[in-house]
């Protein structure tokens, strides 16, 4: 689950949240997170900041919220991440393994 | 200098990660592959990376890296099985057929702190015997059977699980009771349902499992009378149950109720011998206080045969069948099975029938 960042940083659906699909079985290891879902053949591993967002998930933020958390974590602003965070939750989505509420 | 630990010592330390008094060494291993084999065996790679976490276990940098990779494929593999299991769970669902999951998918989500600390490689669901046929027909989609039975009629009655498989090597176990042997006589198909089960949701799916301290009959059952060297992620859930909230004094009820006091007693030793910690007080006096009768024994000693564990069993099996048809109907079976039960095993029927003669004088009570 990675391919090049291509969305913009313009907010979209802002007010709405990210969470874990009910469906997704996934485990944590120290270097990534193996995921496997309705939408996978196999498992996946995910890595880097696709891993800080799915562990970030689990408090169901938004989208600007979850940008934040993680520009925390690398030490950057949000609006420098949230490209970036973008991407991988719409890898995430295209995977099954997360979905808006 | 510090000395280099044994493998012994250092899975007995991964296996006991976490639990109360247990065993830790904080130094370099004596022979690291052989530890990277034994954990993937014992499918201990979650507790393994836990214990190096907290410092119980040391290694380098390259050995944190090689003991991650082996826990991600394991961790795959957990999940395919989960998937396996969510499917196996929603198709007898649909079919209104009552099932408790069992072993380590049951236990991982619902008593270790963290699911990747219990790895697995199959799936094993407990059914009513009577509803061994629909479940077989029920689940044709995902998986087919390895092993005819031996006659008709025989998995209702006798069998302890019906092994299916599906296209791609993956294992679901059919229960119709928890032990192979002797002991699958004693635990009555229909106690096993009489309970609430307790929920785990699983991929948004409840699944239903056994009580708490049922579980914890099983881990003994299967610590006792399993594997001659026990798996040690067994010993561990029966340690981890307790730790969980399993009930000390349920648990011995149940034990006895199903006739297991002895089992319960070797799993102790066990737990004590093989994971270097002490499971609750209470516990450790009933089971300690068992005296085991002439029968427990001969039964016992039928697992760890040195004429072959299952032709001791079954042989065991049929002394401990409470009535005359059913051992008909059982040596009947195992020495004039069907044509292709025999194709592929073993003799034709002239050498299986000198043989079950020769082991029923053997395990003859006497």
């Amino acid at each position: 689950v990675s391919t090049p960042p291509t969305a913009d940083a313009t907010p979209r659906g802002t007010g709405r949240r990210w969470r874990r699909a009910v469906g997704a079985l996934a485990r944590r290891t120290p270097s990534s997170v193996v995921l496997l879902t309705p939408a996978l053949a196999e498992p996946v591993r995910v890595r880097g900041m696709a891993a800080t967002v799915w562990d970030l998930l689990h408090d169901e933020p938004t989208e600007p919220a979850l940008a934040a958390a993680v520009g925390e974590q690398v030490g950057l602003a949000a609006a420098d991440v949230i490209v970036m965070v973008r991407s991988v939750l719409d890898d995430l989505l295209r995977a099954g393994a997360v979905e808006r509420r | 200098m510090r000395t280099a630990v044994t493998l012994g010592d250092a899975l007995r330390a991964v296996a006991a990660h976490d639990l109360e008094d247990a065993p830790s060494i904080g130094s370099p291993l004596a022979d690291w592959p052989a530890f990277v084999a034994a954990i993937v065996e014992e499918r201990l790679t979650g507790l393994a990376l836990a214990a190096v976490a907290r410092g119980t276990i040391e290694v380098d940098e390259a050995q944190h890296a090689a003991l991650v990779a082996v826990h991600e494929e394991q961790m795959a593999l957990d999940l395919r099985v989960e998937r396996l299991m969510v499917e196996t769970v929603r198709l007898l669902a649909d079919a209104r057929i009552e099932l408790r999951i069992l072993k380590g998918p049951a236990l991982a989500r619902r008593v270790y702190p963290d699911p990747s600390w219990r790895s697995f490689g199959d799936c094993d669901v407990l059914v009513r015997a009577e509803d061994l046929g629909r479940v077989m027909a029920r689940l044709r989609p995902l998986a087919r059977r390895r092993f005819d039975a031996p006659r008709s009629r025989f998995d209702a009655r006798f069998v302890k699980a019906v092994c299916l498989e599906t296209d791609d090597g993956m294992q679901i176990d059919v229960h119709r009771t928890l032990a192979p042997g002797p002991y699958g006589v004693r635990i009555p198909n229909a106690r096993l349902f009489t309970d609430v089960p307790e929920i785990v949701a699983v991929g948004g799916e409840p699944v239903p499992c056994l009580p708490r301290a049922l579980d914890a009959v099983h881990a003994c059952v299967h610590a006792a009378l399993g594997d001659v060297q026990p798996r040690l992620n067994t010993l561990r859930d029966l340690a981890q149950l307790f730790a969980s909230g399993a009930v000390a004094e349920d648990v011995a009820a149940f034990a006895e109720e199903l006739r297991c006091g002895a089992v319960a007693q070797r799993a102790v030793q066990l737990v004590r011998e093989h994971l270097g910690v002490e499971l609750p007080a209470t516990f450790v006096e009933w089971a300690e206080s068992y005296r085991p009768t002439r029968r427990d024994l001969r039964e016992l000693a039928s697992y760890r045969s040195r004429e072959g564990r299952y032709p001791a069993q079954a042989a065991a099996t049929f002394w401990a069948l409470p009535r005359l048809r059913d051992r008909v109907a059982y040596a009947t079976a195992l020495t004039l099975p069907s044509r292709s039960y025999l194709s592929g095993r073993d003799g034709g029927y002239g050498r299986r029938l000198a043989r079950g003669v020769r082991l029923l004088a053997r395990w003859r009570p006497r």
